[in-house]
C-alpha cells in the first residue's frame, strides 16, 4: 500500500549556471536566468525543479524516520508540469 | 527521473466505422457515433524520463518541450472537427485510444535523444476518463 502527503511551499530560484558565460546562461534558461539583484557566487547545483527534487528525495533519504519506505518524491513547479523521483533510481 | 508536462486542447470527433451500419455504429459507439460529432477538451499529459544534464540541471528543456506540444498537437488539432480535418483521422477511428496512439506516434521521434525518452502519453478526454499508453511493451 502506499500513502502519499502533499506539502505546498513558495520560494524564489534563479536558473544560472557558472560552466556558462552569461549570454549562454541567457539562451538556455529563458526568463528564468532573469536577476533578482544579489546572486549567491557559488551554489552547489542549479535551483532547477529537478535538482530540487534530487535534494529533497536526500534529505528524506538521510532522515527519514519511518519504518514504511520511501516509495517517490513529486514536485510540480506549476499546475503545467512536474518532476517525479522514485527511490533507488 | 520523470518530468511531465501539460498541454489542453478542445476538438471534435465521431466515432463510428464507415463499415458498418448506423444501428450498428450506435450499438458499438452509442452516442459517440452521431454523424454531427460533439466535443471534447482533452488534457494532455507527457511524461519523459531522463537524468539531469550535469551542468544544466535540465532532463528536457521546458520550453522546448511546451515548443514540440505546441506544433505536433495543440498547433494542429485544437478547435478541429478531428475526423474531417486531421490525418490519420479521415480513416482512423478517434478514439481517446487511438488518439493517444497519434500523439505518442508525433511526439517519440521529437523527444527521444540519448538519454532521454518519452515515457508515457497519458490523454484525458473527460474528468472521468483518460488513456495511458507508454509505446509497444
Amino acid at each position: 500500500m502506499r500513502l502519499t502527503r502533499r506539502y505546498r511551499f513558495s520560494a524564489s530560484h534563479r536558473l544560472d549556471t557558472p560552466a556558462l558565460t552569461a549570454e549562454e546562461n541567457r539562451r538556455l534558461y529563458g526568463k528564468c536566468n532573469n536577476p533578482y539583484g544579489d546572486v549567491p557566487e557559488l551554489a552547489a547545483a542549479v535551483p532547477t525543479t529537478e535538482n530540487l527534487a534530487s535534494a529533497i528525495r536526500r534529505f528524506l533519504a538521510t532522515e527519514w524516520p519511518l519504518a514504511a519506505q520511501l516509495h517517490r518524491v513529486r514536485i510540480s513547479e506549476t499546475d503545467r508540469n512536474m518532476f517525479e523521483l522514485e527511490t533507488g533510481k | 527521473m520523470l518530468l511531465t508536462r501539460k498541454a489542453e486542447f478542445s476538438a471534435s470527433h465521431v466515432c463510428a466505422d464507415p463499415s458498418l451500419s448506423a444501428a450498428e455504429n450506435e450499438a458499438i459507439y452509442g452516442r459517440n457515433a452521431n454523424p454531427n460529432g460533439h466535443g471534447h477538451n482533452y488534457v494532455l499529459e507527457v511524461t519523459v524520463e531522463g537524468d539531469p544534464d550535469a551542468t544544466t540541471g535540465m532532463v528536457f528543456d521546458l520550453r522546448e518541450l511546451k515548443e514540440i506540444l505546441n506544433q505536433e498537437v495543440v498547433d494542429p488539432m485544437d478547435h478541429r472537427f478531428l475526423n474531417r480535418e486531421v490525418a490519420p483521422f479521415d480513416r482512423v477511428i478517434p478514439t481517446t485510444e487511438n488518439l493517444a496512439l497519434e500523439i505518442w506516434k508525433r511526439l517519440e521521434p521529437r523527444i527521444d535523444r540519448p538519454n532521454v525518452r518519452l515515457r508515457n502519453v497519458r490523454l484525458h478526454e473527460t474528468a472521468d476518463l483518460y488513456v495511458d499508453y507508454g509505446g509497444k511493451q
